[in-house]
């Protein structure tokens, strides 16, 4: 009877605190974000192309910093994808046993690599390879962001996408191969469509962390401010701009509450695409029944 | 007609021999049923008519199968083609997560039938063969997990015979089914077999003397007796065989 208790009401209680905590930072974030446009046109920081925050008067354009976090995180998502689905249809459909046993916890280990680690690795070894091939004037781009961001939300994307393809249950593909089909055409036309749920959720998880990825981002983006040229240009997204800026503005300023509402745009962000994400993995799931 | 001739067939799963030295004459356009109790190589036995064990690990598998008079085990067999030919409907109803449509299209598409029209026309008549065409024929895009389960069992026999196949395996196709599901299915097996060669396997007794013409009685591993139906049923030569049509064991 105690232990029944103890499961029945202590246990949502915790269940709440997240809950609670979710919504108050959410709050917070957005009271501290709107602030801003008490004296800052919004429209003008949606669409104004120069953040500089210190200047007098201070211009407060997101829009360059919007776009280099799309920037990275879609030339990440390009790169990552295939490779991660590559990964898990190896892992989980060709490879046998043994290299299996291998490569699974060796593709979740890459996960849970810090990623200071990530950045620093970009800044010393990637850098420079991206400068010296496509002959650039300097090696920390967008584009090398985007590929920091790939290898690091590659393990997400192929290990929860191997664990959707290994749950297809085999009848499925009995079913495919009684009829004739090669393993390869079972693969293309029943094991990945009834994946697919699972694939979106691994993918929006490493879309997650890409776009939210701070640190490496900040370590090989490049930094600059201005409205990226191209892909191959520095920039700097949303993310390291706040957490390089947060340290040196006086808390309650305007520069504050702005890189509050830099926040609230990228939560924006996120919350569309995840909604999006859903959407498709509904519809998605009502097709497998 | 002789359809499927198996000689000495011999199968081991690892050290442990499944089947043991069976041969048989399985006649063209007929059902064979076969019967045994559990453990006692059924299925292993109807899978290694359309080479389905080759995705066992550690299976061997020695002997042959002559379907039409060539070795279904020879190097130079297709096996997709051969499975094209000989075609299986299993023990749970398994449609694709795809709709009815797609699930009897998708046979088509992999053996190279592209012309729309042509599809269209085949998914209908099998369906209407499998007896499913009136249930289905204003949802033929709805889910195929959206049929009852002697829906599917059904769409499942439809997407087998779209593509045209000789010989129909089914593996205890009825025993996901309730009894009403089950005698149509009977039935609709009884007017298959003007057009195909029938195998099915069976753990219902009765059902193998309502829908057969032929009976093996397996057990161990061994073949004990093949015969026509009504001679297992009514004079059989083996004293196993007799124990288990009687319920003597199961």
């Amino acid at each position: 009877m105690k232990k029944r208790a103890v499961i029945e009401y202590f246990l949502p209680i915790f269940g709440y605190i997240a809950v609670v905590a979710l919504f108050a930072i959410v709050i917070t974030i957005f009271t501290e974000g709107v602030t801003t446009f008490k004296s800052y046109s919004l429209w003008k920081f949606l669409t104004g192309t120069a953040w500089r925050p210190t200047e007098e008067p201070a211009k407060l354009g997101s829009l360059p910093l919007l776009v280099s976090t799309c920037i990275v995180s879609i030339v990440a998502m390009i790169i990552a994808i295939p490779l991660g689905l590559a990964t898990a249809i190896y892992i989980g459909k060709l490879a046998n046993d043994k290299v299996k046993d291998i490569l699974k916890p060796i593709v979740e280990l890459l996960a849970s690599i810090p990623s200071v680690v990530y950045g620093f690795f970009g800044i010393v070894f990637i850098a420079p390879l991206v400068q010296k091939v496509l002959h650039l004037p300097i090696g920390q781009t967008g584009f090398t962001a985007g590929l920091i961001l790939a290898f690091m939300s590659l393990p997400t994307i192929a290990s929860i996408s191997e664990d959707a393809i290994t749950a297809v249950p085999a009848s499925f593909e009995w079913a495919s191969f009684a009829l004739g089909a090669s393993k390869l055409e079972t693969l293309i036309h029943i094991v990945i469509p009834a994946a697919t749920p699972g694939i979106i959720t691994a993918v929006s998880l490493g879309f997650g962390r890409a776009i939210g990825e701070t640190m490496a981002v900040l370590m090989v983006g490049g930094g600059a401010l201005g409205m990226p040229h191209s892909i191959f240009s520095p920039m700097r997204p949303i993310t390291a701009t706040i957490a390089a800026e947060m340290g040196e503005t006086p808390v309650g300023g305007l520069h504050y509450h702005a890189l509050f509402a830099l926040a609230c745009e990228l939560l924006l962000l996120v919350t569309i695409f995840n909604v999006v994400a859903e959407y498709f993995h509904q519809k998605f799931t009502r097709m497998r029944g | 007609m002789v359809k499927i001739e198996v000689k000495d067939l011999k199968l081991w799963f690892g050290n442990k021999k499944i089947l043991k030295e069976i041969s048989m004459s399985i006649p063209e356009k007929s059902v064979l049923a076969i019967i045994g109790p559990s453990g006692c190589g059924k299925s292993t036995f109807l899978r290694s008519l359309n080479r389905m064990n080759d995705f066992i690990k550690g299976v061997k598998i020695e002997g042959k199968v002559y379907l039409d008079g060539k070795n279904i085990y020879s190097p130079d067999v297709n096996v997709f083609e051969l499975r094209k030919k000989v075609g299986m409907v299993f023990q749970k109803p398994n449609p694709f997560p795809k709709t009815i449509y797609e699930n009897i299209a998708y046979g088509l598409k992999i053996h190279g039938i592209k012309d729309k029209k042509m599809i269209q026309e085949t998914v209908e008549k099998s369906l209407r063969d499998a007896n499913l065409w009136n249930e289905v024929k204003d949802k033929l895009f709805d889910n195929a997990f959206s049929l009852s389960g002697g829906q599917q069992q059904r769409l499942c026999i439809a997407r087998a015979i779209a593509i045209k196949p000789e010989v129909i395996l089914m593996d205890e196709p009825t025993s996901a089914l309730d009894p009403i599901a089950t005698k149509r299915f009977e039935n609709l097996v009884e007017e298959l077999k003007k057009d195909y060669t029938i195998v099915i396997v069976t753990h219902n007794i009765q059902q193998a003397a309502r829908v057969s013409q032929y009976t093996a009685f397996l057990y161990v591993g061994e073949l004990i007796e093949f015969n026509r139906t009504e001679k297992i049923f009514t004079a059989p030569e083996d004293k196993r065989t007799e124990d288990y049509i009687t319920g003597k064991f199961s």
